[in-house]
């Protein structure tokens, strides 16, 4: 009875006690919202309803408050559920501090001293609303105003986001004094050309904090701007900036920039954020199949497209056989891929010319970022080694793979390793407002053992200069000199064949690149460039104390690679432009060199070598050369829509040779000797373009020609590894490509993403002067890659300010190969024979991958921020199949089986962090 | 190098691949045979033999044999050895006085009875390399406990090199059941028979050794094999290694051969094709004849295995007892093949050349 009591009496004074709360509780949450809210920042939509519903406060750490921007409205809708509405995604939550007074805190930190010294914060006037989409005011001061010579000055600059680095491709910078602006360019640079004076700039993009700059413009400036973004709008800002680029507005043609932002966003093999795979859902884009190397373009080869890292070559973009690529997505500024017209500031190979640009580090403040993923983590840091004067950007990347090794049943395999690394270095020093120099380093590394019979390894190895120089209002220069090497090993460890194989290529390069702006409406881009190929020789050795191999080294041959340039970038009217341009490439094949000379008429073979002729050092031994034209024109119809068309030559004079279905490590980079000819391409494409007034969508349809004489080819089961004559194994033919590329892309809202549809073909001929030199009787055959149909859907949903989805998927025609017809045997072994080449294909690929990221890495200003992404790919388990091949089955019988490398689905979970 | 191709399974593995191989069948496949021709004609006399077929629509087993041609084996002067044919599709040399040295140059003509004419290239026999020993290793502790064959050989310069193929060719005795023990008061009870059983080694891969190196040197411990020890060695085994010492030519048409039969489907194999031989026709010399005729110095060697050498392994006989099997009133619970060792596919009850009790 007594515990009863006592249990109604402490009940009673608990009500007794709770009614006020209550009471106050009552006020606030009975307050019903109406209201409707566009593209608002969280912090001013608090403020909002302070104003509105005083004396009603909000508190927070200004720091840790989202800054995303929302869309909302709201009917007549209890107050607690339009707070709860507005912080769906923040990690933050709401509690009531007093009657009118709404603390919102971190889920994971809610204790009362944290929330009582929060409190006093604001109430001491320490704290303030953070100013969001309120204008930043910076200033900037160039020159004296007793030197201020008379006339126009120029101030230039680049816009970029303050989060990736990346341009901001249409920014305006508007001069309120003058009301003259100008929207940045494709690579974030603007100018403008006003007299000395103080101005007010106005600078802003949609969906990035504007800024207000105060300019004492008595000399030439230079302005670096950095937007800071509001994070909901994020992607289709740069899908956006896509547009711009691709859409019916620019000048070219078969164009492709790929964001960053969106490269990472992509679901991956395994979470890595991979620059080469996602050129793959772009158009005209393909490789072999998963796991290999390199890509093809509009039905090139994979060693016709030209991967330039800051200007400089990169001879084997792969890591860990092809799974992966070594550009580190963290340092990446930007990636273009120029696959219809080619300016004719590039050269060198036939098909594409894919353009990595590395972020400057931050001069301003030290940060970092990284990403930790099941195979491998990555970290970049940058910052200032002297403030605005000199930066630096460091970026490392490592795997371990072991772990997934020790998954396998299989004792080799589990006594295999695996395993790649990569680092880049670059510093900028801004040396004057006109002088700019940047110094970078880069270094990759693989490593590949299979149990103890066989491995490989390869490395990259780069360090180059630019320095950009602007000498006046009209011309700008830009000097790069770079070294690269690119090393391979192969090994097979044990047995009386022990080897150790190797090969590799140094090469320096220097280009000189001009930009002339002769008016407003034409430039003129000219400049020249070197290459130096020095082929290091194949050489292999003993590899065991058993082995009977003997060293042994073929040398490869060398060359020189010459180019002049121009292009005049011409606009006669906002509907109309043109480029034209022209490269005059040439090529020296140098000593020293034994070149065979073979009996006319006879197949290029050992036996018919009729005598040698010796070459020294540095002779010339063959040389080509010639014109290549570069133009293209827009035609717009509307302000919405244009027809464009485009027409290249180009002239490739280095090769590689492979006899392999893709290319491994080891294969060997040929430059042009006597025998083999450079590669001619001439290619034709057209298209027109469409997108809408706000630039939600953009469609465009692109149809391209290509016609391509001495096509490198091979002839059946080529020996290609250290033969000292390798012409006697290769064939010159032709090659023609044709094709039509369809793309529909969103830009805005909810959904974004792409689809592309591409109609590709692709053939080769070879009719030599003999049987051996002549495949398929001399007739049109699909080359490797052809591939014939290919769909890719792109899609990306933002759910809520830091959750989002996306999916790709991806259906192509099934490569061609050749298929074993019927057999015959040998001895006891039962030997498949052949179709000719390529009149089969493997069965068609599809594939769907799909990720899930939530990203709360804008709903903090400073401090550690991450995002976590979980990632399947191939999610409904396909086994594509990659390659057909021979084998006895059960019964001793003759059967072909198809081989999948990925045959599951693969889930992988990544943490990507910036601090 | 053959070891990358051929066991290049790459990061596929890594990647928990499941399901990865399937059988494909292609749809449209020409109805067209090639003509196979295949020998080796050997520098000392021995079963010169050469093989004429067609190819056989892939998935069949066996090819049709080809009858009734004229081959003969010419020499630089013209003067022939004529084959003949002694089943259907395989002709004999049966000269046993030809010996062939070294650097004489021989080639092949074959007449079908259709008119066609076909010839070999031209070739020179090349210097005999020696084995010296035939190694046998077993490790008990191994998966499956194969047993491993190797061979060291004394290997003599040539002028391009040395090339050297393996065929591998294992006899295992086998002695049926003395049925007089089961029942001795049968009438027709039959003497027990001993047969010597030849099983192929390694029947899907030609084994091939390169160099070009032109001195001479010592090959050591070069593995051929790795033979599953299973019941058959629970008698006494013979392994013999016949080696082929050959033009650099054939060697590099064997080397094609294999890698082609021997592809896994990764980055590593090379584009398949087919593979010409050195056998062309006379009035058409662009079509393809598959096969080759190749020109080799023979040295031939053999080494035993008794079941003591598996010790502490003890390999059992098959022929136990069980009366759980479906035929066992017909043989008494032992397996057939225990009663008659003629059921076994290759067992003959003649003495293997080269056998030592």
């Amino acid at each position: 009875m007594k515990q009863r009591l006592h249990l109604l009496l402490t009940l009673g004074l608990l009500l007794l006690l709770a009614c006020p709360l209550l009471a106050q509780q009552a006020d606030v949450f009975n307050l019903r919202i109406s209201g409707s809210y566009q593209d608002r920042p969280l912090p001013e939509l608090l403020s909002d309803l302070e104003t509105r519903y005083a004396p009603l406060r909000f508190y927070y750490v200004p720091e840790k408050i989202p800054f995303y921007q929302l869309t909302i409205t709201f009917q007549d809708e209890p107050f607690f559920q339009v707070v709860k509405k507005l912080l769906d995604g923040s990690l933050l939550s709401a509690g009531k501090w007093s009657a009118t007074e709404v603390i919102l805190v971190p889920e994971d930190n809610r204790n009362r001293a944290f929330v009582q010294e929060m409190v006093n914060k604001w109430k001491t006037g320490e704290y303030k609303p953070p100013v969001l989409t309120g204008v930043l005011e910076k200033s900037y001061s160039f020159g004296s105003i007793e030197k201020a010579p008379n006339g126009k000055l120029n101030l230039k600059g680049r816009i970029v986001d303050a989060e990736s680095k990346e341009p901001i491709i249409g920014a305006t910078v508007l001069v309120r004094e003058t009301a003259q602006g100008q929207a940045s360019d494709e690579n974030g640079n603007f100018e403008l050309k006003i007299p000395a004076g103080r101005y007010t700039l106005q600078v802003q993009y949609v969906s990035f904090q504007s800024q207000i700059i105060n300019v004492s413009l008595f000399d030439d400036g230079n302005l670096d701007l950095n937007l800071a973004p509001m994070p909901q709008q994020l992607s289709e800002v740069l899908i956006k900036a896509q547009a711009v680029e691709k859409g019916s507005q620019s000048s070219n043609v078969g164009v492709e920039r790929l964001s960053i932002r969106t490269v990472k966003e992509l679901p991956t093999l395994m979470g890595e954020a991979d620059v080469i795979k996602s050129l793959q859902t772009l158009p005209g884009v393909t490789n072999a199949g998963e796991g290999v190397a390199g890509y093809n373009v509009r039905g090139g080869n994979i060693d016709q497209n030209l991967v330039l890292q800051e200007e400089a070559p990169i001879f084997n973009s792969a890591h860990a056989l092809g799974f992966f690529s070594i550009f580190n997505a963290d340092a990446v500024d930007q990636i273009n891929l120029y696959k219809g017209h080619i300016p004719a500031q590039y050269g060198g190979r036939l098909s594409s010319v894919l353009d990595v640009q590395l972020k400057d580090g931050d001069a301003r403040k030290w940060s970092g970022k990284g990403s930790i993923g099941p195979i491998a983590s990555r970290i970049l840091l940058e910052g200032p080694i002297k403030t605005d004067k000199i930066s630096a950007l460091i970026g490392l990347r490592q795997s371990y793979m072991g772990w997934v090794l020790q998954l396998t049943s299989s004792i080799p395999v589990q006594n295999s390793a695996a395993g790649f690394n990569d680092g880049i270095a670059k510093v900028t020093f801004n040396l004057s407002p006109k002088d700019k120099l940047r110094v970078t380093g880069f270094a990759s590394s693989d490593d590949f053992r299979y149990g103890q019979d066989f491995g490989y390894g390869w490395n990259n190895y780069q360090a180059g200069a630019q320095w950009s120089h602007i000498t006046n209002e009209k011309l700008s220069s830009k000097l790069y000199v770079n070294y690269g090497a690119y090393r391979a090993e192969q090994f097979d460890p044990e047995g009386n064949n022990a080897f150790s194989l190797t090969n590799g290529l140094n090469f320096w390069k220097s280009k000189l690149d001009n930009l002339y702006a002769l008016n407003k409406n034409q430039a003129l881009r000219f400049g020249a460039e070197i290459n130096d190929y020095q082929s290091r020789p194949e050489a292999i050795r003993p590899f065991s104390d058993i082995s009977i191999i003997l060293p042994q080294s073929v040398d490869k041959d060398k060359g020189r690679e010459m180019a002049v340039y121009f292009q005049d970038e011409i606009t006669l009217s906002k509907r109309i432009s043109f480029s034209v341009g022209a490269r005059y490439s040439f090529f020296q094949q140098l000593g020293p060199r034994t070149v065979w000379n073979y009996e006319e008429n006879l197949p290029r073979e050992d036996l018919n070598i009729v005598d040698s002729v010796n070459f020294g050092g540095g002779k010339a031994i063959a040389n080509y050369g010639g014109f290549e034209p570069r133009v293209s024109v827009k035609l717009g119809i509307s302000d919405r829509a244009s027809f464009k068309a485009s027409y290249n030559r180009l002239r490739q004079y280095i090769h590689l040779t492979s006899n392999t279905v893709a290319p491994t490590p080891v294969d060997v980079w040929q430059v042009s000797t006597t025998y083999i000819p450079p590669q001619i391409a001439d290619q034709y494409s057209a298209g027109f373009f469409l997108d809408d007034e706000q630039r939600r969508w953009e469609a465009s349809i692109e149809v391209y020609y290509k016609d391509i004489r001495n096509l490198l080819e091979y002839k059946d089961l080529p020996d290609l590894l250290l033969n000292p004559r390798i012409e006697t194994e290769l064939l010159a033919g032709r090659g023609k490509a044709y094709g039509t590329e369809l793309s529909i892309r969103k830009m805005q809202g909810r959904w974004t993403g792409w689809i592309t549809y591409t109609f590709a073909r692709t053939f080769s001929r070879v009719q030599g002067p003999s049987p051996s030199e002549t495949i398929n009787r001399g007739e049109w055959f699909p080359a490797n890659f052809d591939k014939p149909n290919q769909v890719n859907v792109i899609g990306r949903a933002q759910i809520n300010p830091t959750n989002s989805f996306s999916f790709n998927f991806t259906y192509s025609t099934g490569r061609p190969i050749t298929a074993p017809i019927s057999s015959y045997r040998l001895g006891t072994v039962l030997v498949p024979n052949f179709s000719d080449r390529n009149q089969y294909r493997i069965p068609d690929y599809h594939r769907l991958d799909i990720s899930y990221t939530i990203d709360n890495r804008q709903t903090r200003l400073k401090g550690w921020r991450g995002s976590l992404t979980v990632s399947l790919y191939n999610v409904y388990a396909r086994a594509n199949p990659f390659s057909v091949f021979f084998q006895r089955n059960e019964k001793g019988r003759p059967s072909a089986y198809q081989l999948a490398v990925v045959g599951s689905v693969i889930p992988a979970v990544s943490y990507n962090f910036s601090f | 190098m053959n070891i990358l191709r051929n066991m290049g399974f790459g990061l596929g593995i890594l990647l928990l691949c499941s399901g990865c191989f399937k059988e494909i069948f292609f749809e449209n496949v020409p109805d067209e045979q090639s003509l196979v021709v295949q020998g080796t004609i050997t520098d000392v006399p021995g079963p010169r033999t050469i093989y004429l077929s067609y190819t056989a629509p892939f998935g069949r087993q066996d090819p049709e044999r080809i009858s009734a041609a004229q081959i003969d084996l010419l020499d630089e002067k013209g003067k022939k050895w004529p084959y003949e044919e002694i089943l259907k599709g395989r002709y004999v040399m049966r000269d046993s006085q030809l010996r062939i040295l070294p650097g004489e140059r021989y080639f092949v003509e074959i007449k079908l009875t259709s008119g066609e004419v076909f010839r070999s290239e031209i070739q020179g026999m090349p210097r005999s390399s020696q084995i010296d020993d035939i190694r046998l290793t077993f490790n008990q502790l191994e998966d499956n406990r194969p047993l491993r064959v190797s061979v060291d050989v004394s290997a003599l310069g040539n002028a391009k090199g040395t090339f050297l193929r393996w065929s591998l060719l294992r006899f295992a005795r086998k002695q049926e059941v003395d049925q007089f023990r089961i029942r001795p008061f049968s009438l027709d009870i039959p003497t027990p028979k001993t047969c010597y059983i030849t099983y192929p080694v390694n029947e899907q891969s030609i084994l091939l050794f390169g160099t070009d190196r032109k001195d001479d040197f010592k090959i050591r411990q070069q593995e051929l094999a790795t033979i599953p020890t299973d019941r058959t060695f629970s008698d006494r085994n013979m392994i013999q290694v016949v080696q082929y010492s050959l033009p650099e030519a054939a060697y590099l048409y064997y080397r094609k051969i294999n890698t082609i039969t021997n592809q896994v489907g990764t980055i590593f194999d090379p584009p398949p094709a087919k593979v010409r031989g050195n056998i062309s026709q006379l009035n058409d010399p662009d079509r393809i004849i598959l096969g080759y005729v190749d020109l080799a110095a023979v040295d031939t060697a053999v080494t035993f295995v008794n079941p003591s050498f598996f010790e502490p392994v003890f390999i059992s006989s098959d022929c136990m007892q069980d009366f759980s099997r479906p035929d066992w009133r017909d043989t008494w619970g032992f397996p057939a093949t225990c009663l008659n060792c003629l059921l076994i596919p290759g067992a003959g009850v003649q003495l293997p050349k080269y056998w030592k009790p």
